[in-house]
């Protein structure tokens, strides 16, 4: 056999082999200048405008469900255009083939349907969805949350149990594969899975009336959660709680759960339980707000001292920097 | 990018006995310095130590950045703030303001 001729079937294997298209490395230069493009787009509108000529071109490659992700932020979570991101989906989904790539444009259209209200679409698409468990973390949590808006709690609480399965750090770093965390790290975010997805599920349970299953979850996930100094949480697990023990008769707790993100963080939905609760049994204050007054005044705790560095190098004490009547302070990282 | 933000509060509030202390948590040194100086903040600046008790994690137990404390002048911690949104330094002059209304 010549050279030429064993060049020629190289070329001919090469063009079998990747199907025709363009080369993988044709692709990812592409990305790499609309990757470029984006970072320096200052309007949404520019983004999701170089995203979409990307995706016009290149519709089946490795980097869609990334851009697809990056676009629903834009047009829906900060646009509010679900109904536009659903047309663009029906115009992209014949043009996809990726089975990663089918399965987040149909999570997407799910949360679309999700922000629509369009109940009924859901509750197809989710059924679909069940059937074929090839859904990562990030993705079940999301097909939750549009659930939770349509009132599907049934649809909630398997999403949710299924996305449990992943709240491991082995989960988190197979989801991850190009980054190197420490076990501390791992073992930190996968500990936030499992206590958004806990909170999640009792949340499920308690509407689907099973109140004694739900307290029992929220007690897993208040172990997993690491409370800040005032009590407060960063998930809404304490008002789940604090609604759970309402409806179960047990105010005096539900009162004890929301008082610390009412009274500290001014949190509204644990607010607005407290309210609820002040408004079935006044307490003594004349008003709500003097209620909450009165509760901040007793319940506060005291801050802690401490001495550290400044930046001259200089140590100081926190008692000598703090206001004689009042401070701010906050803890920050430069950015 | 929220820490300027405080710089009025400080302005406004250092005569009045108003104190603003910021920790910053990860040890970034120089970022930290560069930072500072480049916005020209002149509130307390302290940095998370190695040594001794932890500060951020143990004493204050947080989990975030920022996270904010404001506190009244017998160091109660009266308010709570976690995240930092545009809009969020005038919640934290109110909340100044109704401590110094107070006492």
């Amino acid at each position: 056999m010549s050279r030429s001729a064993v060049f020629v079937m190289i070329c001919l294997l090469q063009v079998f082999l990747s199907g025709c298209g363009p080369t993988k490395a044709a692709i990812d230069q592409a990305y790499a200048k609309a990757e470029e493009a984006y970072g320096k787009a200052q309007k949404s509108d520019e983004k999701i405008k170089i995203f979409k000529d990307f995706l016009a071109l290149y519709p089946d490659s490795d980097h869609t469900p990334d851009i697809l992700d990056t676009l629903y932020y834009y047009m829906v979570d900060e646009g509010g255009d679900a109904e536009g991101f659903l047309t663009y989906m029906k115009i992209l989904e014949p043009r996809v083939h990726a089975s990663t790539s089918k399965t987040m444009i149909q999570v997407l259209k799910i949360s679309s349907l999700g922000r629509l209200e369009r109940c009924g679409d859901i509750e197809t698409l989710a059924g679909k969805l069940a059937k074929d468990a090839g859904l990562s973390y990030d993705e079940l949590i999301r097909v939750a949350h549009a659930c939770q808006s349509c009132d599907q709690w049934n649809y909630v609480l398997s999403n949710v149990e299924a996305a449990l399965n992943f709240a491991t750090p082995e989960a988190f770093q197979k989801d991850y594969p190009d980054y190197d965390f420490t076990p501390e790290r791992l073992e930190r975010y996968a500990g936030r899975r499992k206590a958004e997805s806990l909170a999640l599920k009792g949340w499920a349970q308690f509407h689907l009336n099973k109140f004694n299953d739900a307290l029992n979850t929220f007690q897993k996930a208040g172990e997993v959660e690491t409370f800040s100094l005032v009590g407060v949480g960063e998930n809404p697990l304490n008002v789940y709680r604090g609604r759970t023990l309402l409806a179960m008769g047990r105010v005096e707790e539900a009162r004890e759960s929301v008082i610390p993100d009412a009274v500290f963080a001014g949190d509204k939905a644990a607010l607005d339980v407290l309210r609820e609760i002040y408004e079935r049994e006044p307490a003594p204050a004349d008003t709500f707000d003097q209620y909450v007054e009165n509760l901040r005044e007793e319940r506060a705790p005291l801050a802690s001292d401490f001495s550290l560095s400044g930046y001259d190098g200089a140590s100081r004490d926190f008692q000598e920097l703090r206001g004689k009547k009042a401070t701010l302070l906050t803890f920050w990282f430069p950015t | 990018m929220e820490l300027p933000r405080l710089e009025p509060i400080w302005e406004s509030g250092k005569d009045k006995g108003v104190s603003v202390i910021a920790i910053e948590g990860r040890r970034d040194t120089q970022r930290a310095k560069d930072f500072i100086s480049e916005h020209g903040l002149t509130f307390h600046f302290l940095e998370a130590s190695e040594n001794g008790p932890d500060v951020v994690k143990d004493l204050y137990r947080v989990r975030a950045f920022p996270t904010s404390f404001i506190l009244d002048g017998k160091g109660k911690i009266l308010y709570y703030h976690l995240g930092f949104e545009a809009g969020d330094e005038e919640t934290i002059q109110k909340e100044i303001d109704s401590i110094l209304n107070q006492s």
